[in-house]
């Protein structure tokens, strides 16, 4: 046993070594390392993110930046352990160019830390932790903050100065999400929240109880809730018949489309703050869902086109040519199916936001939020 | 006002939990055998009937049809954990969780592979779908229905009948009841498959209040538990009560003390077993 053990560490170490002695990367191809969920709770954002990511190489003739481009998956399984262990496989073994996808920002955080320690630049293409980045890292999704932050301005726009309430998940996505939320309220002239509302993250299975913790004097409630508590919620929120006391504006990923199908009517009408609508009219958007449409037949979700616009953001970086880390770091203004955005100085997004009611099938953009002139 | 119907709220969802851990107490308490499948056998019954009536809305009749269905179909996967479980008998507790464990690994992987890995639910049948009092989901009331109606018969045959005086005589004294002459692999096998039967038809009733996704199987696992740590294992008192208080500190007890919620449960757990360490109706072994 304890020669096995050592035969496996050597086996170990000489493989590892081997990968070291080929750092000679090959420069005529582009690697892409693509971290996903494949299995675990994320697991069906995962099936989102690899399917856009492949779709984008299939309508670019399988090159990004003009060189034929190689799309390696590896499964986090959810977890950062598995998530930072993939991330060296990626690095060392397969000698990828960069490394995308990243769904949870646990994970997210250690592959960032991997990847920074072996000097490849990173693309996330979901996870959302305010905290995340460095140098090397490259975000097309959101802060948790900005989210937040949006909704809030265009609640004190349009919900009225006072008696807001907020609810959602005590985990990091939940908090920084409902903080942004406070502070854009802040910022548009709103009172201080009456009363945050948080539930036990993944734990809860009834929001009955919660809701009955509203305040009388509520005017309006924003909520944060993503996957199976996005439907829990949606339906609780309908079936208790707080729909018919007070207003309701909630985050993107309510009536997200990893969770329509399962809310079903109780959806109808649902007021949210998002990034992206598969309604919006421009013709980077138009081809998007087209073929988005004609490979899955559903509306692309806001992970899909997140990762799409991952693959484009490498794209348009290896087309500079040189250190695809600078690189990806002076792309500029980038065409996206959600309209055009910009990487700010910590390499997250510039973009509008879009408040969506959900009818008949599709969130309609009812009004749109542009970025704060700085 | 608001609190009442917070209990109203815990009774529906003890009533289901009930459901589920009876199974899992009597199999327990029976055949001496932690059945972690418990979990993957809800979740089974949930996604069985999501194919079956393909998550649109249909008649009282066709949904309980589905129900019945769908428990015959979990006795049916009773039978098979017996027959995975007969060489392990004796071998101990924790190789018996490690197979459990292995085929409900199997069984919620299975089920997702041939469903997706997305969200899925039901709606209420027909007519059940509405709400009463001005803002209650009348399904919910039918579940606490559905709940008394399965505890009244469970209680039957297990206090008022000759099969449960044999499950019973089977629990306290297997060696006994040989003697005189009564098959008691056969008494412990039927506990199997009615314990199976009742976990994926409580996957039925709580399609309308618990989404199918990934992981769902370990969630109600823990659950139902958590309700026979509470209860005592091998009572169906205690399941009874184990799963009305669990109910309740989900919701009354979260509505009172929401910064609490995330350890409350276990809180509960930890002081029943501080009282009485094999729970409130569970014998010392």
């Amino acid at each position: 046993m304890r020669f096995a053990l050592l035969a496996l560490a050597v086996a170990l170490a000489a493989g590892c070594g081997g990968a070291a002695t080929q750092q000679a990367a090959d420069d005529s191809v582009v690697k892409v390392g693509a971290i996903i969920s494949q299995t675990g709770v994320y697991s069906a954002l995962g099936d989102d993110m690899e399917a856009a990511m492949r779709l984008y190489l299939d309508e670019h003739g399988g090159k990004l930046g003009g060189k034929p481009a190689r799309l390696v998956v590896a499964d986090d399984a959810g977890t950062p352990e598995t998530g930072q262990q993939k991330a060296r496989q990626l690095t060392l073994q397969d000698q990828v160019n960069v490394i995308t996808g990243l769904i949870a920002s646990p994970v997210a955080v250690a592959v960032a830390k991997e990847a920074a320690a072996q000097k490849t630049p990173v693309v996330i293409a979901n996870a959302g932790a305010d905290a995340l980045g460095g140098p090397g890292v490259f975000r097309v999704s959101y802060t948790n903050y900005m989210h937040g932050y949006a909704a809030g301005r265009y609640a004190a726009e349009s919900y009225g100065k006072d008696g807001a309430v907020l609810m959602g998940a005590d985990y990091s996505a939940g908090t920084e999400t409902l903080k942004g939320f406070a502070e854009g309220y802040a910022k548009g002239g709103g009172a201080k929240p009456l009363k945050q509302i948080l539930t036990p993250f993944g734990k809860t299975q009834n929001f009955q109880p919660y809701l009955s913790q509203i305040p009388a004097e509520a005017k309006f409630l924003y909520v944060f809730y993503a996957g199976g508590e996005a439907i829990t919620f949606a339906k609780n929120f309908k079936q208790f018949g707080y729909d018919t006391k007070l207003k309701l504006l909630t985050c993107q990923n309510i009536t997200d489309e990893d969770v329509l199908q399962a809310i079903g009517a109780d959806a109808e009408g649902i007021t949210s703050v998002g990034l992206y609508s598969p309604a919006l009219d421009n013709p980077e958007n138009q081809a998007f869902t087209a073929k988005w449409k004609a490979k899955t037949g559903k509306n692309p979700s806001a992970v899909a086109l997140q990762s799409w616009d991952a693959m484009s953001l490498i794209d348009q970086a290896a087309k500079r040519g040189g250190d695809l880390a600078q690189a990806l770091g002076q792309v500029g203004e980038i065409a996206s199916p959600r309209g055009p955005f910009t990487l700010d100085a910590k390499h997250n997004p510039v973009q509008n936001w879009y408040v969506r009611e959900y009818s008949g099938g599709v969130n309609k953009v009812i009004a749109t939020i542009a970025p704060e002139a700085s | 006002m608001s609190l009442l119907v917070n209990a109203f709220d815990g009774l529906a969802f003890g009533a289901l939990l009930f459901v589920l851990a009876v199974g899992l107490t009597l199999i327990y308490g029976m055949l001496d055998v932690l059945n972690l499948a418990h979990g993957a056998l809800y979740m089974a019954g949930g996604y069985i009937a999501y194919l079956l009536l393909g998550g649109a809305s249909v008649s009282l009749g066709l949904w309980a049809g589905a129900a019945l269905l769908v428990a015959a179909l979990g006795v049916a996967l009773g039978g098979v954990l017996s027959a995975a479980i007969l060489p392990l008998r004796g071998r101990g507790h924790l190789d018996q969780a490690l197979l459990t464990l292995g085929l409900a690994i199997l069984l919620s992987e299975f089920l997702l592979g041939v469903v997706d890995r997305g969200f899925h639910t039901l709606p209420p049948p027909d007519g059940l779908d509405g709400s009463v009092l001005g803002s209650y989901p009348l399904y919910r009331v039918a579940v606490i229905a559905a709940g008394l109606v399965i505890g009244g018969i469970v209680y039957w045959i297990f206090e008022r009948t000759r099969a449960g005086a044999l499950v019973r005589a089977a629990v306290d004294d297997p060696g006994m009841l040989a003697a005189i002459g009564v098959n008691v692999a056969r008494v412990r096998l039927s506990v199997m498959l009615a314990g199976c039967g009742l976990a994926t038809f409580a996957g039925v009733l709580g399609l309308p209040l618990l989404n199918l996704r990934a992981g769902l199987d370990s969630e109600v696992l823990v659950l139902a538990l958590i309700v026979i740590v509470i209860g005592g294992l091998a009572s169906i008192r205690g399941a009874v009560v184990g799963a009305l208080l669990v109910g309740q500190v989900q919701t009354v007890g979260v509505a009172l003390a929401p910064e609490l919620a995330a350890y409350l449960l276990f809180a509960v757990m930890a002081a029943v077993l501080l009282w009485n360490p094999s729970g409130m109706f569970g014998r010392a072994r």
